[in-house]
């Protein structure tokens, strides 16, 4: 099986340097074969990744220990389903599967346009395969996954226990379709570059793959935040490591893209800036690689370091050389045919935005690479750990919260004072009050106050944008209100996608505001049998029981919790202790309401098992951070359902494709 | 074997952990050096080598009557620098800490300066050709008027 995986991935790296060369030459030449054949070498490259990976699933599930990784990743006592997941366990089967999922996409991204965007479509191939053939051939050259042992040993080392946990089998994956599906809208933006079809074509034929890479970005992050609150067992779920900061530094840039682009859909304008942010978001999402990999910023994530940081680096500076060289080619033909009316409107209100987006951005950037900086520089080693993001990020985040009330109640073009003073008297008024009651009610964090005020007015701006519309649509369609609003969404699911996905993020700002500021935290020594009060709650110690299977060696502690006398709740909050690799780990346990998180950590167990220490927290508002993820699910969703109606201009597009396909048959 | 194990835990847990409650300030102050790159107060690790014997350290001199900023000296100079969660406010290490508002005042300039030159420009194009010469202000109105309905 291993010559079959090896043969794939060396042929894989055939396969996509041919579409490379195909699909240039023959959109050069415009010599339709040689793009088809191109085309057909993007969809050979998925199925010979596909076979090995397969065959490295194989083999991880049959324990086929002659294979390295297999027995640095797993053991016999791996349940099934981390054996599956231990494909990304490490860092050549992460490779595997990143290409894996890069190929498919592209795949998935030719189909789609299999009868459209003829002209763009060679140089989108060629731009997806250049960097599917980078990754395939640290595969074949460097990293080799299907490497043999000198010897078979009779168990595997086993995946980190840290990784053994639901939400670690669908972090990877989602984050790693994340960053894979920039290379789609980036592919578009060199297409067009290359091409010279330079109006918003590729932005339009690539939205719904930024808006799915936005989103699988997000859901990743959001995934490893709960990973981080359910395993690792500190209370917290985001510790600004440089990985985590890897994965949010492409987020934010293209959050602030997918911002920018309505601008150029619609007024023509910033041609250039959505060309240097989808650049941008691209080249961070091989940076966030290369930080994960390279080890040169000591992070916690160390399960897929390796020696590849200078390969990454190098790819990073070619895609950024190349990416700017073809930009400053067609700078004279990006002037925008639109103009600017008023510096006050949505149009600036959405360029602020983008401003304190990339703000985030950079303060995130600067934060991480800082240490290396410092030693470079000075030659002191420096720490830039989570306070100095916190305080840093926390502003910017606040005026990120007001810019998003206001971007969607401002003018287009211009904005007089009299229609501004109309406009944001009610939401500011409630703003006001909503800051007022938190403060009577004894808020007296700054950032708190502010937050609940702001949340109050974007909350406020949303419902007025839902109401007005479906008043409106009332007045034209003689509905009732409700269904006149579910035909508002209907028809305008990109606006109003966009709206709950506000929403979402409202509820993550105040849940992230409040857990952090307002967190109970203490630590109790008892007896079983003894009760201890943390906040209004009262937990009892029932005492411990052993919980061990072969795999693992389990002792959990039973809590029954009380609330006004009332019990609500049993926790069993565990100490595990893994026996390959010989590694402890806590299992934390935690009753959730939408008020707040009782959140219990076993500490340790006394010698004769006479007495535990728990640490507990009690996290405000926690939940609202998980419930938010949802609603952006939901917001996105919105936005990604095909419309019935296409747009006019999109059926134009379809007739000139049709018209190009003619030309070059 | 399960009872070794289980064993293992109260040997390597006990007393370990979470046993002390530092005060949270000056443990916040402190990073973690056993890697997890979080700060000595929010270390997760069970028995970590540095959290544990530091958050002990921390609450004894506190007792003793030491200061937040004697302590986190005291550390300064066994470990350097990099025993702190966050850079100092002095030197070199100002640039961490006002480098992204230096970077985004600087784009907020640029972009305000930007947008009034297109404005202006655009302000300019629009007396030059633009049919408003004959237009009356009932109609001017009009216009913003209808392209409100377009835009909203």
């Amino acid at each position: 099986m291993v010559i079959v995986g090896n043969l794939a991935l060396h042929l894989a790296l055939g396969t996509s340097l041919y579409a490379v060369f195909a699909s240039v030459y023959g959109a050069q030449r415009r010599h339709a074969a040689f793009t088809a054949s191109g085309r057909h070498a993007a969809f050979a490259t998925v199925g010979l990744i596909a076979i090995a990976s397969a065959v490295m699933v194989h083999a991880l599930v049959v324990h086929d220990f002659s294979i390295k990784y297999v027995a640095s990743y797993s053991s016999t006592t791996l349940p099934l389903r981390y054996r599956i997941a231990a494909l990304w366990g490490g860092m050549e089967g992460s490779l595997l599967f990143w290409v894996l999922l890069l190929a498919s996409l592209t795949a998935l991204a030719l189909v789609q346009n299999r009868d459209r965007n003829l002209e763009l479509m060679p140089y989108v191939t060629a731009t997806c395969m250049t960097v599917a053939a980078f990754f395939v051939s640290l595969l074949v050259f460097i990293t080799p996954p299907f490497a043999k042992l000198a010897f078979v040993p009779a168990e595997g080392t086993d995946l980190n226990p840290l990784l053994q946990n639901y939400w670690m089998s669908i972090h990877p994956p989602s984050l790693y379709l994340g960053y894979v599906s920039w290379t789609i809208p980036f592919g578009f933006a060199i297409a067009a570059l290359a091409t010279g079809r330079l109006d918003d074509l590729w932005i339009r034929t690539s939205r719904r793959w930024a808006l799915a890479a936005w989103f699988f970005l997000a859901l990743g992050n959001l995934f490893g935040a709960r990973w981080a609150y359910e395993v690792l067992g500190w209370g917290g779920y985001w510790a600004w490591d440089p990985v985590e900061n890897a994965a949010f530094m492409p987020w934010l840039t293209g959050t602030a893209y997918l911002h920018s682009v309505m601008i150029q859909e619609r007024k023509d304008m910033l041609k250039v800036w959505n060309l240097c942010l989808i650049i941008l978001t691209f080249a961070l999402t091989i940076f966030g690689t290369f930080l994960t990999r390279s080890g040169v910023i000591s992070s916690v994530h160390s399960f897929t370091q390796s020696g590849l940081g200078p390969y990454f680096l190098g790819f990073l500076g070619a895609v950024l050389a190349v990416s700017i060289a073809l930009l400053v080619r067609r700078l004279g033909e990006l002037k925008p045919s639109h103009r600017l009316d008023s510096v006050v409107s949505r149009e600036s209100a959405f360029l602020f935005n983008n401003l304190i987006l990339l703000g985030i951005a950079f303060a995130t950037f600067w934060g991480t690479v800082f240490p290396v900086l410092s030693e470079w520089v000075r030659g002191v080693k420096i720490t830039v750990g989570p306070p100095f993001f916190n305080q840093v990020n926390a502003p910017l985040g606040i005026m990120l919260l007001f810019l998003m009330g206001v971007g969607p109640i401002v003018a287009w073009r211009r904005a007089t004072v009299a229609k501004l003073v109309r406009t944001f008297a009610i939401p500011t008024s409630v703003g006001l009050v909503a800051g007022g009651i938190a403060f009577a009610l004894g808020m007296r964090s700054l950032s708190a106050v502010l937050v609940t005020s702001l949340a109050a007015f974007v909350l406020q701006t949303i419902a007025h944008e839902f109401h007005r519309g479906a008043r409106a649509r009332m007045a034209m369609t003689s509905d009732g209100y409700l269904t006149a609003m579910l035909g508002l969404v209907g028809r305008n699911r990109r606006r109003y996608g966009g709206y709950v996905v506000h929403l979402g993020v409202v509820f993550m700002f105040l849940g992230v505001t409040m857990s952090s500021v307002y967190r109970v935290e203490e630590i109790h020594t008892v007896k079983p049998g003894a009760s201890f009060n943390v906040g209004d709650f009262e937990l009892r110690y029932d005492g411990v029981r052993d919980l061990s299977d072969d795999h693992v060696a389990r002792l959990a502690a039973d809590l029954t919790v009380h609330r006004d006398g009332r019990e609500i709740a049993s926790l069993h909050p565990e100490k595990r202790f893994y026996k390959r690799p010989e590694q402890p780990a806590t299992e934390v346990d935690y009753r959730s309401t939408l008020s707040e998180d009782l959140y219990v950590i076993l500490g340790s167990i006394g010698e004769d098992r006479s007495t535990a220490t728990f640490q507990v927290y009690i996290n405000p508002l926690v939940a609202w951070l998980w419930i938010g993820g949802v609603v952006l699910v939901i917001g996105t969703g919105i936005c990604v359902l095909p419309t019935r109606f296409r747009r006019a201009t999109e059926r134009v597009e379809d007739t000139e494709a049709a018209r190009t396909r003619g030309r070059l048959a | 074997m399960t009872r070794l194990a289980v064993l293992a835990i109260v040997f390597l847990t006990f007393g370990a952990g979470v046993a002390s409650a530092g005060p949270r300030e000056v443990e916040e102050r402190l990073a973690c050096q056993c890697g997890c790159g979080l700060t000595v107060h929010t270390c997760n690790h069970l028995q970590c080598s540095f959290a544990v014997p530091v958050r002990e350290d921390v609450a004894k001199s506190l007792a003793a009557g030491q200061s937040e900023d004697e302590i986190i000296a005291r550390y300064v100079a066994e470990y350097g620098e990099k025993v702190l969660s966050s850079p100092t406010h002095e030197g070199f290490n100002l640039l961490a800490w006002w480098g992204p508002y230096g970077a985004l005042l600087l784009g907020a300039a640029t972009l305000t300066l930007a947008m009034r030159r297109i404005a202006r420009r655009s302000a300019v194009m629009t007396s030059e050709t633009g049919p408003t010469d004959t237009a009356t202000p009932e109609l001017r109105a009009r216009l913003e008027r209808e392209l409100e309905k377009v835009d909203s």
